[in-house]
């Protein structure tokens, strides 16, 4: 059971007003849009020109409204079952301008093959990478995607790209101005103004931008030559090659989105719950899932590949409306502006601050965020040192650049952006800090003269000793109960040997008794014959230990039957 | 286990402390027959302080609640949080206790 946080106006779930959908998905495409720029990178490392990138444009487009929808979904396989829009990701970005500098297009998009397979590989295996990927390091992960979008958003906002590297006055007032009315419509707005902050920004920053003539040229041509409708053409679609050189970065590029796409789905879970402390895995694996087709699609039909977009999910969180409708009329919005060049080409010209503004504005909730995530269990040792030398590590590639530029290429697939240096050490470390974390502690119980009262004590004395959650306590505490009250002593039990174990992934209590084996039902029995009483009785109860615990497994012994119950931390 | 009562119009209200497993159950569901027998025809069960109820407390409550209707008169549930409302959706009670309700809500009804 979800309790709704107070400020959520719309659940994943929730129905919404349609003009509401529709308002809300135009927004979140215009966040969606802030990599397209990733575009004409890489059109430029494959030596294309405008209409390459213009082809990788509109066809990204349509392959990030496809994602956007398959994320959307809530399926048992696929999808995420939230609003997570997609956008041409970032993780790819490194080893697809390789792969376009040595093989072209046709390399970049047969080594995505790649990509994808790894991110289908690790949605089958997730829930096996648990103990691997606990909210500390989820939630590292979550707040340096926000933390490597501040350097591109301060220096976008004040205007400067790739080849500006001078601020101009007109273009800092700009920046600033769509940032500040973002921020003030989202303090002082009031409920229904609030809700289009970033879009209300964006577009006083294009009305700046155009009134204080800080559109290039060549960006203005391009929308007022821009047709009202054409169909996207695929550069060369299916013509896929190959180069085993580069698979092991791109495996580390569908590592590296698929650890992103666990932070922004554990983070859309998080908007919805405001108890959240534990990632639901089958969503994510559904989000992963996902992913792996769209960018399999990506590569299929030439477009950059995508991935859920961090972005867009601090866009949620700040609105407070994460109905996962959004994300199809967001998804649809994005594929029909594919069809449109004209349309396209608004969201192709943002001007750079205002893709700054946008950028300060969601790293604000992504940092945020992420600490929260990270919070979310009691800090000790282990898990101070994990999130400090991890944050420190990512930090670090943007403080001294120099630095991680003498090491050899090979590790440069990690030490590329500090989102993945951050990722790899957060994960390292977490596994290093394993050992040696179980703790165990034993009692024992005879019927004859036992009390219930200090098998609760012994459970709660070792729990508040490991730092175990309230609520996972009390479902332990729950099962004990009906086992020591009804289910045991129904089979036969004059004697329990009780060990409790905990790593912080996982607590599990293991009693031994020496009655007869008992079954636990999935279903609970009719309560006409529970009210009767008899052993429908003692089935209710077993029911209500496998409902309560997350695992429960026997073990059939010589002279002792052992029951043990898991519960995941 | 602990009782304490007080009334609200024709309503006897009960509010429960404690844990409700085979033990403590047993004086509950006593208590309650005798209230019956006694002319009790609305009895409220308020689980807001009650940290854990197990199947013989849930099995004492239906049959109390069963015995109640069997007489003319009802029997209800309020304020059940965390795991006694986790114990009643799982067992599948939720439908013939409309358990979500606090007490304010259940006296305002009266």
């Amino acid at each position: 059971m979800t309790t709704r946080p107070v400020n959520l106006l719309y659940a994943s779930t929730d129905p919404i007003p349609g003009r509401l959908q529709w308002g809300m998905g135009l927004q979140h495409c215009f966040v969606m849009s802030s990599t397209l720029i990733m575009a004409s990178l890489i059109a430029h490392a494959a030596s294309g020109g405008a209409d390459l990138a213009d082809q990788l444009v509109r066809i990204s487009m349509i392959v990030a409204g496809v994602a956007t929808i398959l994320q959307s979904l809530k399926t048992k396989e696929m999808g995420a079952g939230y609003l997570c829009p997609c956008l041409p990701g970032p993780s790819y970005l490194p080893a697809s301008l390789v792969a376009a500098q040595t093989g072209g297009m046709s390399l970049v998009f047969g080594m995505l093959l790649v990509a994808a397979a790894t991110q289908a590989l690790l949605s089958r295996v997730l829930h096996r990478l648990r103990a691997f990927l606990p909210p500390e390091v989820t939630g590292v992960i979550v707040a340096m995607v926000g933390v490597t979008l501040v350097p591109l958003g301060i220096s976008s906002i004040c205007g400067l790209d790739g080849t500006d590297k001078q601020a101009h006055p007109e273009e800092v007032i700009t920046g600033l101005s769509a940032l500040g009315l973002m921020f003030g419509i989202s303090v002082w707005g009031g409920a229904r103004l609030r809700l289009y902050s970033v879009l209300i920004g964006i577009g006083a920053g294009y009305a700046l931008a155009y009134g204080l003539k800080i559109f290039p040229e060549k960006d203005l041509s391009y929308l007022t030559s821009a047709g009202l409708f054409a169909l996207p053409v695929p550069h060369a679609p299916w013509d896929l090659s190959f180069d085993t050189s580069l698979i092991l970065p791109f495996v580390i590029a569908g590592v590296a989105s698929s650890i992103k796409a666990i932070g922004v789905i554990s983070t859309s879970q998080k908007i919805d719950d405001a108890d959240w402390a534990v990632p639901e895995l089958n969503s994510i694996r559904g989000g992963i899932l996902a992913n792996a087709v769209a960018v399999m699609g990506s590569a299929l039909v030439g477009g950059m590949a995508p991935s859920p977009s961090a972005s867009n999910v601090g866009l949620a969180m700040s609105t407070g409306v994460a109905s996962r409708r959004i994300g199809f009329a967001a998804g649809l919005i994005f594929i029909a502006l594919a069809f449109s060049p004209v349309l396209a080409a608004v969201f192709v010209i943002m001007p750079v601050p205002v893709k700054g503004a946008i950028l300060i504005y969601v790293a604000c909730f992504m940092i945020v965020s992420g600490w929260q995530l990270i919070m979310t269990r009691p800090m000790e040792p282990r898990s101070i040192i994990v999130v400090g030398c991890s944050i420190i590590s990512g930090l670090s590639i943007d403080f001294l650049p120099d630095l991680y530029g003498q090491l050899p290429s090979s590790f440069h697939a990690i030490t590329c952006s500090p989102l993945s240096f951050a990722t790899v050490m957060a994960i390292t470390l977490n596994m290093i800090m394993q050992i040696g974390i179980t703790r165990r502690s034993a009692t024992s119980f005879d019927f004859a003269d036992g009390s219930l009262d200090d098998l609760i004590g012994f459970l709660d004395k070792n729990s508040a000793a490991w730092g175990i959650r309230p609520e996972v306590v009390h479902r332990m505490t729950d099962s004990l109960i009906e086992l020591v009250d009804t289910v045991l002593p129904h089979r036969g039990a004059t004697r329990l040997d009780i060990e409790l174990s905990f790593d912080k992934v996982k607590l599990e209590l293991q009693i031994a008794h020496d009655g007869e084996t008992v079954a636990f039902p999935d279903d609970a029995p009719h309560l006409d014959d529970v009210a009767k009483g008899g052993d429908h009785l003692h089935v209710l109860s077993a029911h209500l230990v496998n409902a309560a615990a997350d695992g429960v497994s026997t073990k059939q012994g010589h002279d002792l039957q052992t029951v043990k119950l898991h519960f995941l931390h | 286990m602990q009782l304490f009562e007080r009334r609200h119009g024709d309503a006897l209200i009960f509010k429960v402390y404690g844990r409700l497993h085979q033990k403590t159950a047993r004086p509950l569901g006593e208590e309650l027959a005798r209230r019956v027998a006694a002319g009790e025809r609305h009895i409220i069960l308020d689980f807001s302080e009650l940290e854990s109820m197990a199947a013989a407390g849930l099995q004492v409550v239906l049959q109390a609640a069963r015995h109640l209707r069997g007489q003319g008169g009802r029997l209800t549930l309020c304020g059940c949080r965390n795991r006694v409302h986790h114990v009643i959706h799982a067992s599948g009670c939720h439908e013939e206790f409309n358990a979500h309700q606090s007490l304010e809500e259940v006296c305002a009804k009266l």
